[in-house]
């Protein structure tokens, strides 16, 4: 029987889970708060509500005790594998963050043709590694100006999708 | 109306009349309009249709309706392109098609599993339409058949897909459904009227838009990724491999079982209205990964996911028209545009649609399996120069097209910002909890089967305290909820029945 099934503590090989501890608790946290919430709906209303807090509580307080005990990494289905976020460069990531939520909140202010322009240079930008010649700069910026033109128009006068009133276009 | 018995002659007269050169044209160019249209995140088959619908009136009604039938046929064939290509679902009816499809292409597979894809929903398409075409009025009475209940436990069904998405970590799978769950929750409960987890916002009366959720989750993480280190997005296919035409149908031959259970999944969940493409395609990944030898290959790039997701979803458009003509009920959102266009062009649908004597619905139904056989030739072509696109440009242009797409894509579905600062923050949420472990896809599941589970099992519950009888109305006097409920036991116990055997097998191994 292994230290760990045995009650002690965990060995080098189950680290704890740190992350995944701290989503456990916002879990439970979320959890809880749906319970609260539940409790002061209708009874038809509140059925589900209850149901999915209570279980989303009591499984986030489980899978806090496993990741506390090593014996819960993270282990995605598809798409990003969990070891590759710790290999990333942090500062490109959040730059994209804030790009795409301050288009998201300016779109409808300043309107979808400009912050789309700006907001597709700036994640050009940040998405370039190394140096960059001056044409394929040029070339890089034509093919955005087209293409974003094109989405807009493609947008607004071919399936008629109406711009949200804005300051500028 | 004139009624008429219609025999093999007939109908194989109305095939030629359906083969005139423009009903082809006008179906191949729906196939292309659709499936570009599909591949776009957030421009739904819905979408397509309903824009095109007005240039349909001019046309002669037979050839107005084959091309409405080829776009939406291309247009859920198009999904696929988002799923494999950027793992983000053009559809919600090609979420499943990203467990396998984008790590077959992170593997450099790209090009076989747009090939896989293609064969599988023509496979489909061409199975759905047979059935809609052969055995439509009866069909179309076991679809009359389900009701809340069944609707329910066809939601847990499609959630005990979790234990499969859920690979070493079946608690984090199920808390990431919870969270899904709580998601489908917010905005006006359909069944009690009251506010739900708004926090006062107006903008959440609606509730969380899934189509927004879904390009969130699965694409914002994407794109964090692909900025986050130099190198290719997608692994280049050696040059001269060509479509991989004949190891994809290789592949087709020997999962056949599977391509036909599937297309029969995804037609008889297409005819159930409301369900649409997304379960039928989970339900048939679900089905596919529980019967398969190498169940451990699944969500790693394994063909037979492929296959299993793509036949399913493009039977539903079949499987869809069947309620939509018989009964005159839309089994999804776009069989209700195509029926409204049915109804302008003065074709009322029920069962005698069928004996009509102008056959016109013949010449739709055979339309539609045209267009789903030229979706061979077209989407194997679009494919391959997707394919080409998206594995040869620099992430400098490639991060800012695909962020466009998702901020247009989500605004285009309800011409909203607030849908596109929903797409923001859930694909955010979607990052942070990826780094702690939580995948996304369990929490879509939970977020497209919510809705449906609550109600079904709201509806039971309200129906069964109104007769005395709760159990009854929600399993024990339901003959088909008890099948689907077999089926789940089924997917649940089977994994641990399997590994309980290797293990016995082992441990006699070892033992001598």
């Amino acid at each position: 029987m292994s230290e760990h099934a045995r009650g002690g503590p965990p060995n080098a090989d189950q680290k704890a889970d740190w992350p995944g501890a701290i989503g456990a608790i916002v879990f439970a946290g979320l959890g809880i708060w749906i319970v609260l919430q539940g409790l002061a709906m209708s009874p038809l209303a509140a059925k589900f509500p209850l149901t999915v807090g209570a279980v989303m509580t009591g499984l986030a307080l489980v899978q806090l005790a496993l990741s506390l005990a090593g014996q819960a990494q993270g282990d995605l289905e598809a798409g990003i594998p969990a070891d590759n976020h710790s290999k990333a460069s942090l500062a490109r990531q959040l730059s994209l963050v804030v790009v795409m939520l301050g288009w998201a909140l300016l779109f409808p202010w300043l309107g979808m043709f400009v912050t789309s322009l700006a907001a597709c240079l700036m994640l050009a930008m940040i998405a370039q590694f190394g140096p960059i010649s001056w044409t394929r700069a040029a070339v890089y910026l034509v093919t955005l100006i087209i293409a974003v033109s094109a989405f807009y128009q493609l947008m607004t006068r071919i399936l008629n999708i109406p711009m949200p009133p804005s300051l500028l276009f | 109306m004139q009624r008429k018995e219609w025999r093999a002659m007939d109908l194989l007269q109305l095939f030629f009349t359906a083969l005139t050169p423009i009903n082809l044209g006008l179906a191949v160019m729906g196939v292309v309009l659709g499936t570009v249209i599909g591949a776009l995140p957030g421009l739904s088959a819905t979408m397509a249709i309903a824009v095109l619908v007005p240039f349909t009136f001019a046309m002669a009604p037979a050839s107005g309706l084959i091309m409405l039938g080829a776009i939406y046929t291309g247009a859920i064939y198009g999904g696929s392109y988002a799923a494999i290509l950027v793992n983000t679902p053009g559809t919600p009816s090609a979420i499943a098609t990203t467990f396998d499809g984008y790590p077959m292409a992170r593997k450099g597979d790209g090009d076989l599993a747009v090939t896989l894809a293609t064969l599988a929903s023509v496979a489909g398409g061409v199975i759905g339409a047979i059935l809609l075409i052969t055995l439509a009025p009866p069909l179309a009475n076991v679809a009359l058949a389900f009701q809340s209940t069944e609707y329910f436990w066809l939601a847990v069904l499609g959630l005990t897909l979790i234990a499969a998405l859920s690979r070493g970590n079946l608690v984090k799978g199920l808390i990431g459904a919870c969270f899904g769950l709580f998601l489908s929750m917010i905005g006006v409960a359909t069944i009690g009227g009251d506010l739900r987890f708004t926090m006062g916002s107006p903008k959440l009366l609606g509730g969380i838009d899934i189509v927004s959720a879904l390009i969130g989750l699965y694409c914002i993480p994407v794109l964090i990724d692909l900025v986050a280190r130099p190198g290719r997005h997608l692994e280049p296919a050696p040059q001269g491999r060509g479509f991989r035409l004949f190891e994809a149908i290789g592949l087709c031959i020997r999962n056949w079982f599977n391509l036909v259970r599937s297309s029969t999944i995804g037609t008889l969940v297409g005819m159930l209205p409301g369900a649409g493409g997304s379960i039928a395609s989970l339900i048939s990944y679900a089905e596919a990964r529980r019967t398969s030898s190498q169940q451990e290959n699944f969500g790693k790039g394994e063909p037979s996911g492929i296959l299993a997701t793509e036949s399913a979803n493009n039977a539903t458009v079949g499987g869809g028209f069947i309620p939509t003509l018989v009964l005159g009920i839309p089994g999804t959102p776009p069989d209700a545009v195509v029926l409204g266009a049915l109804m302008v062009q003065g074709i009322r649908t029920g069962p005698e649609l069928f004996s009509a004597s102008d056959g016109m619905i013949y010449t739709f139904m055979f339309g539609l399996l045209i267009a789903t056989l030229l979706m061979l030739p077209m989407g194997l072509v679009i494919g391959r120069y997707a394919y080409r696109f998206i594995v040869n440009i620099p992430k400098t242009m490639l991060v800012p097209l695909i962020a466009f797409m998702t901020i247009i894509g989500s605004f285009a579905i309800h011409a909203s910002p607030d849908d596109v600062l929903v797409m923001v923050i859930m694909g955010i949420i979607g990052w942070a909890l990826g780094l702690a472990g939580y995948a996304a896809s369990p929490i879509v599941l939970g977020l497209v089967l919510g809705q449906i589970a609550e109600q079904g099992f709201m509806r039971a519950w309200m129906i069964g305290g109104a007769r005395d009888d709760f159990l009854g109305q929600l399993l024990l006097k339901r003959p088909i909820s008890m099948i689907i409920v077999a089926l789940i036991v089924v997917t649940l116990t089977m994994p641990l029945l399997r590994a309980w055997l290797s293990r016995r097998r082992a441990a006699a191994k070892a033992g001598g």
